[in-house]
């Protein structure tokens, strides 16, 4: 290939083109070198091959032609030899313009290439080597950093961090409220020996005259219950309260007897369960939130063709792979954050051992998460390449149902049992499945382990496989495999009347009427299929569509569409 | 130089190309006219490599090209639109980059590009705050953004009004003047014959016309204008098996011929009756195709 900045015979082109970048032309033009080891010598050859550059503009400007090479260096000679007598006036005035300049460090002088570094198109040209690596990073960064910005991620975050801030301070609260005083009973005629009981029984006693009195205080509620003993002696005592049974009372009075458990849960049920569904909402949330933001991202690119201009420049598998990669980065800070709030916000609260307790749950779930979320961008990648809304549709419903009982199955089964086992193994269900295995019993340490490796072997699978059909679609042009394009009765009718119409118009018109005949029946339906293609009106019904997809004829000589077919696959499977 | 040598394209029943050959030379503009279904995007994009071809080979600069040997191709398909609520700059440096080059130089390559199209004071402003011509510019600045070694750009006027055309046209002549083969695909031939150096008219997949647009535009056409065009092209029409003559058009009062010399046309012209005025003009590219067709 012709080096660039080099016509193909060999000379530079005809119009001296003048750069607009950040070239520093300036300061050539002056003259003026920038750094401290400038020296006397360096500023005459400076000096020269300034000279030397303007002589050659003048040369060109002169002849009409640019001059480079050796012609160039020709006239850089001869100019030099001709200033050189002005050289030592014009390095004395360098030297002037220099003294201020000498000052500045090297390190914050503006890296400014010279006007003669700088190609005639006023464009830098410094490459590196792009693998399929740094592609897939360079997609995945403008993945990750769109969905960053949206509104939806940074709601979503909101919204987990503060519901865990809010199920971490309700609890405490609720803890605080149940801890909160010691539980206090009235006797009939105890006397001094109220205090002897209220060491022996933990409960404050308050003497009372008689059942009556005791009574009062409890209607009162100076008391939480009553304990009054029958004067005869002959019946057993009772223990009134006013509205509901004082359990922490009756605890002191008669501790339960408790079997020691072999399998004792890491959490208990009382906070194991809300926890899990707690859990199943951040998952559904982040999975939704991400997902939906790559797939719109992935169609609005098939619509806009910036799929083509990728795939044209770096390999459509890592492409597919950079987006994938992109949300699995931001599905991995949303369980970071949510994780250490959770966290820290138990041990700020006092409940350290319960912080622990949950670390193996949450860790599994963090894990198995990550890459049941790989499997679900996967199959959105998938989806977004399947032509026609309808089957695409299904697909994504079919994902959203996976997804949402995937993550919910296992909170309503329960920790124990059978079904719980394979739960907490199968794809899907494994996040919170092995969680709630880890919170609520003791499996094995390997069965994490096993959870994670099948979610991750089934996630390589249909990345591989999604990855397979991102290209299919990209380098197929949309899968339109060569299928004729079918128009609407109603697309049809349009596109023959305004045809006809175009024809008589056309009449008149003489040479130009080639660029804007419409009466190619093929071309139509190309319109028709963009126009369907572009607007990605899943919703619309099949006459809007086609009546678009006709009026979008008209213009159809504006936007090219001798593609035939090229996105011909939607508009037909919407027919 | 980048070289296609009979490229064809069948899907099914239909083919898209057959046995497509040009050369698009370094340095120069060459556009790939034709109208609806002639195969010009399909050929765009076998150029691209995103679609492989049943048979032919591209080649730039003899080697013949693989898929994955476009890496620093600046191509541009018909329907575009990029990333609306991407920033201007953001949007060219990301699609540079991925060519490959680095970041400082595509920022700076961004601002240049911006610059010369008019941008500037855009390129900080989300896609979707841009009007469709300034969309249209942003699409060229992200396209010629990693300096591309050949040029392909599909539907190449769509989007742009005459002064937008002018700032885009200067830009891809710089570019083609740096050495790299500017490839333009469109149905607009006004447009193609104002800013191309070279033609390719491609009709139903096929290579109608090819070359300079200055030898396609080199035949004279006679325009005459007589009080009777019907009983002058009979006249003219007999006078063919004299002279190499030939009746391109006759319209109303006007008829257009072609004619081997000055002189055939001369002697054709005074052979008529009823001439109120005769000329002689150099047909469009339109006018040459239809006539080629």
């Amino acid at each position: 290939m012709a080096g660039k900045d080099e016509s193909p015979d060999g000379d530079s082109p005809e119009e001296p083109l003048v750069s607009k970048g950040t070239a520093g032309e300036g300061i050539d033009d002056l003259g003026v070198p920038i750094g401290d080891d400038v020296t006397a010598t360096d500023d005459d050859a400076d000096a020269k091959s300034s000279a030397a550059s303007s002589a050659k503009s003048g040369e060109s400007s002169k002849s009409g032609e640019s001059s480079k090479g050796g012609e160039s260096s020709k006239g850089g000679q001869s100019a030099a030899g001709a200033t050189s007598a002005d050289d030592e006036a014009d390095g004395a005035d360098a030297d002037d313009a220099t003294e201020g300049l000498d000052e500045v460090p090297f390190e914050l002088a503006e890296d400014n290439p010279s006007s003669e570094e700088l190609p005639e198109t006023g464009l830098v040209s410094e490459f590196v080597d792009v693998n399929k690596r740094q592609a897939a990073w360079l997609v995945s960064n403008r993945e990750s950093s769109t969905a960053l910005r949206s509104p939806f991620f940074l709601v979503t975050g909101a919204v987990i961090v503060l519901g865990i801030i809010a199920a971490i301070i309700s609890g405490a609260v609720a803890g605080s409220d149940s801890k909160s005083g010691t539980p206090s009973m009235a006797m009939v005629g105890v006397g001094q020996q109220a205090a002897m009981y209220e060491q022996q029984l933990g409960v404050k006693i308050t003497d009372a005259k008689d059942a009556q009195a005791a009574e009062k205080l409890v209607r009162e509620g100076k008391v939480d219950a009553a304990f009054i003993q029958d004067p005869t002696g002959q019946a057993q005592p009772t223990i009134i309260a006013l509205d509901e049974q004082p359990e922490v009372l009756l605890e002191k009075l008669a501790p339960k007897t408790e079997a020691t458990l072999l399998n004792e849960p890491a959490v208990g049920d009382e906070v194991a369960t809300p926890l899990l569904w707690g859990m199943a909402v951040f998952a559904l949330l982040v999975v939704t939130t991400l997902g939906a933001a790559l797939y719109q991202n992935l169609r609005l690119e098939k619509r806009n063709r910036i799929t083509e201009i990728i795939a044209a420049t770096i390999p459509p598998r890592a492409s597919a792979s950079g987006r994938i990669t992109g949300m699995i980065s931001l599905t991995t800070v949303h369980l970071v954050v949510a994780i250490v709030v959770a966290e820290l916000g138990l041990s700020i609260t006092g409940k350290t051992s319960l912080a622990f307790a949950m670390l193996p749950g949450l860790g599994w779930f963090a894990l198995t998460l990550l890459f049941t979320a790989w499997t679900i961008y996967a199959l959105l990648v998938w989806a977004s390449t399947v032509t026609g809304s309808k089957a695409r549709k299904t697909f994504v419903s079919i994902i959203g149902v996976i997804t949402v009982g995937g993550f919910i199955a296992p909170v309503i089964v329960g920790a124990t049992g059978t079904v719980a086992k394979v739960l907490s193994w199968t794809p899907f269900t494994s996040p919170l499945g092995i969680a709630g295995r880890f919170f609520g019993s003791s499996p094995e340490w390997w069965e994490g382990l096993v959870a994670a490796a099948i979610t991750a072997v089934v996630a390589l699978i249909v990345h591989s496989m999604a990855s397979s059909a991102y290209v299919r679609a990209v380098l197929t042009g949309g899968g339109r495999g060569g299928k004729t394009v079918k128009m609407s009765k109603r697309a049809k009718k349009v596109s023959v009347g305004s045809a006809s119409e175009k024809k008589a118009g056309a009449k008149g018109a003489a040479a130009d009427s080639d660029s804007k005949d419409k009466g190619d029946s093929d071309g139509a339906s190309d319109s028709d299929a963009d126009a369907s293609d572009d607007s990605d009106s899943d919703d619309a019904d099949a006459d809007a569509t086609s009546a678009k997809a006709a009026k979008s004829e008209e213009s159809a000589d504006e936007t090219d569409a001798d593609s035939d077919g090229v996105s011909a696959d939607e508009t037909d499977d919407k027919k | 130089m980048l070289t296609l040598k009979e490229v064809s394209l069948r899907k099914g029943k239909r083919t898209y190309l057959d046995e497509v050959s040009f050369t698009a030379q370094a340095g120069r503009i060459t556009a790939i006219v034709g109208t609806r279904s002639a195969g010009r995007t399909e050929l765009v994009r076998v150029i691209m490599g995103l679609i492989s071809p049943d048979e032919g080979t591209v080649k730039l600069e003899d080697f013949e090209l693989d898929f994955g040997d476009r890496q620093n191709f600046g191509y541009l398909p018909a329907e575009r639109g990029g990333y609306p609520n991407m920033r201007v700059i953001d949007q060219i440096v990301y699609l540079a980059r991925l060519h490959g080059i680095t970041l400082g130089a595509a920022e700076r390559n961004a601002l240049t590009l911006l610059s010369r199209l008019e941008l500037a004071d855009r390129g900080y402003a989300p896609l979707k705050n841009l009007s469709g011509t300034e969309i249209a510019r942003v699409d060229i600045a992200a396209t010629l953004a990693a300096d591309p070694d050949v040029v392909v750009i599909d539907d190449a006027f769509s989007g742009l009004d005459a002064q937008s055309t002018e700032l885009v046209m200067s830009l891809l002549r710089a570019h083609a003047a740096s050495g790299v083969p500017v490839i333009l695909a469109t149905d607009n031939w006004e447009a193609a014959q104002a800013h191309a150096d070279d033609v390719v008219v491609l009709n139903q997949g096929r290579t109608s016309v090819s070359g300079s647009v200055q030898e396609l535009r080199s035949d004279v056409m006679y325009r005459v204008k007589v009080s009777d065009a019907e009983a002058a092209a009979k006249t003219v029409e007999k006078r063919a098996g004299i002279s190499d003559v030939a009746v391109l058009d006759s319209e109303d009062s006007v008829i257009s011929f072609r004619a081997a010399d000055a002189g055939s046309a001369a002697q054709t012209v005074a052979a008529l009756n009823g001439v109120k005025s005769f000329e002689s003009v150099r047909p469009t590219l339109a006018e040459q195709y239809k006539e080629a067709l």
